[in-house]
């Protein structure tokens, strides 16, 4: 008997991902030649490098108390951002969500409005107030605000749209205000998932308010670019390592906050 | 049966722990305030002096030289393209290796898990930072930084995608005797088709946020126009600047979604 050979996959899908491929290689090939990405300048550096990471293999102990200290500065703007970011998102995503709102056209500006603030990057948020603010812990935590703000308002508006309409009416037949539905309907039904959200959005915070010392506010980040532009480079791989070490904690932390409250064990 | 008190309790939780949360939580707070040395006026005042000062001095906009921002628009977005593109492919090799669905090696597995996880978890602005050290100025060490994060994140999130695809039918292949190839390119791969355009989608929206914040730890495109405008209080321009970033992020978002709908 003759062996046939059996196709695994038709003859139409493999000229659709034949295409695909070749639509995808193209668009690579247009971005990578619009950029003009200097390639010699990047390969002549590139024997500088060795030297750079050798000159990184070590540590400088005597930074870390500092670093330590810039690290709990981080953290608490970081959290400060937060609390207020989840007390405003609250009152304004329990306004803006479709189900609950008092008023749709309120509900679309603050949809609308948010998506705009959730688009500006916190790093620009950062240079924005700093210009107006000055340096300083107070501006780093304004710039936070925005972002935290505006990503928790999506999210949260979000779980209380996917609360749907069946405690609301059941609620609002008994006579029940606005403001109890609010408190009593909703708020019991999305607290896990809003809780879910602000472990995410904390990581988050973190990230960005170290993140924020690249450009002036305080923190690790900071430090981090002092050590750099004074070429330190014992006290960089210090401070990245504590960097790294923290946001790991932190990730951890995180998921096991996120998946307790998931899976219910009260 | 008396009926002397007709207050019927709509709570039954046990109001005992949300107490102690929030008691744990106001003593943070007063920690962390006390802690940044910022005072409850500066707090509070923040924000409306912010207000005030951009309504002031960065309205109105400047788009007078819109025109001149196009390269840069056009070097932040192929970055995050070119980014996107390298990391996907690299982070499918990374997810193959971490997922116990297709690798049954455990030393690999663990350590392409740390790899992934120390690349995800350094903030990609000190990514940014510490290449611009390493390699100097220049869009490349933008694209590496981009590139790095990236496969942070995805490497990831195809793991756990690869994760979810059931047993069962790999190990149907499997008792047929296919190959590991066979497998992975016959098995696998369809099943994760749906997510990997999911994930690649979401990334390159990251990708251009960052792409755009990238530029002012000094990798190009146009995030540094934003910091040298206002550098020079040029704030009217600044603005112009920034509502062309909301712009493309903006758009980005609408077609990724768009493309999301179609594609999955």
């Amino acid at each position: 008997m003759e062996m046939n050979y059996i196709r695994v996959t038709s003859k139409g899908s493999v000229w659709k991902m034949i295409l695909l491929i070749i639509a995808l290689i193209s668009i690579f090939v247009i971005a990578a030649t619009l950029i003009n990405l200097n390639l010699e300048q990047f390969f002549a550096r590139l024997e500088n490098v060795p030297g750079v990471l050798n000159s990184m293999m070590a540590i400088d102990a005597s930074i870390i108390p500092a670093a330590l200290l810039e690290l709990v500065t981080s953290l608490s703007l970081a959290f400060l951002a937060l609390v207020v970011g989840v007390c405003l998102a609250m009152i304004l995503s329990f306004l803006a969500a479709s189900n609950i709102t008092p008023n749709n056209f309120l509900s679309s500006f603050i949809k609308g409005f948010f998506a705009i603030i959730r688009s500006i990057p916190s790093l620009v948020w950062g240079l924005m107030v700093i210009a107006s603010l000055g340096f300083g812990n107070t501006s780093g935590f304004i710039a936070m605000l925005f972002s935290a703000i505006g990503y928790l308002v999506k999210m949260f508006t979000g779980s209380i749209e996917d609360a749907g309409y069946d405690v609301i009416e059941a609620m609002r037949s008994t006579g029940a205000s606005w403001f109890s539905i609010v408190y009593h309907g909703l708020l019991p039904l999305c607290i896990t998932s809003f809780v879910a959200w602000i472990t995410v959005r904390f990581e988050g915070n973190i990230s960005e308010s170290i993140s924020l010392g690249i450009i002036g506010v305080g923190g690790i980040g900071l430090l981090l670019t002092q050590a750099i532009g004074t070429y330190n480079y014992a006290q960089t791989t210090t401070i990245v390592i504590i960097i790294c070490s923290f946001m790991l904690i932190i990730e951890f932390l995180m998921t096991r906050i996120k998946s307790k409250i998931t899976h219910g064990s009260r | 049966m008396s009926n002397l008190n007709p207050k019927i309790m709509l709570d039954q939780r046990d109001s005992k722990k949300p107490l102690l949360i929030a008691a744990l939580l106001c003593a943070t707070f007063l920690f962390a305030v006390i802690y940044l040395k910022i005072s409850i006026v500066d707090m509070v005042m923040g924000l409306p002096n912010f207000i005030l000062f951009f309504f002031q001095n960065f309205f109105p906009p400047s788009l007078e030289n819109v025109q001149q921002y196009i390269p840069a628009v056009l070097d932040t977005i192929g970055y995050a393209v070119i980014a996107t593109f390298l990391s996907s492919i690299l982070a499918l090799i990374l997810g193959i290796l971490i997922s116990e669905n297709t690798n049954k090696v455990k030393s690999i597995r663990v350590i392409c898990r740390a790899f992934v996880s120390i690349l995800r978890n350094i903030p990609f602005v000190i990514w940014g930072a510490l290449l611009v050290y390493i390699f100097g100025l220049g869009g490349i060490v933008g694209v590496l930084a981009l590139i790095l994060v990236t496969i942070g994140f995805l490497g990831k999130s195809y793991a756990e995608s690869i994760d979810e695809i059931s047993g069962e039918k790999l190990e149907a292949l499997r008792a047929n005797g296919s190959s590991y190839f066979q497998i992975l390119l016959h098995g696998v791969l369809p099943q994760f088709v749906p997510s990997w355009i999911n994930w690649t989608l979401f990334s390159f929206e990251i990708n251009v946020r960052a792409s755009v914040v990238l530029g002012l730890v000094g990798s190009g495109g146009i995030g540094v126009l934003i910091d040298t405008n206002i550098n020079l209080f040029n704030y009217g321009e600044a603005l112009g600047i920034i509502i062309v970033i909301v712009s493309i992020i903006l758009l980005t978002e609408f077609v990724t979604n768009t493309l999301r709908k179609k594609l999955v």
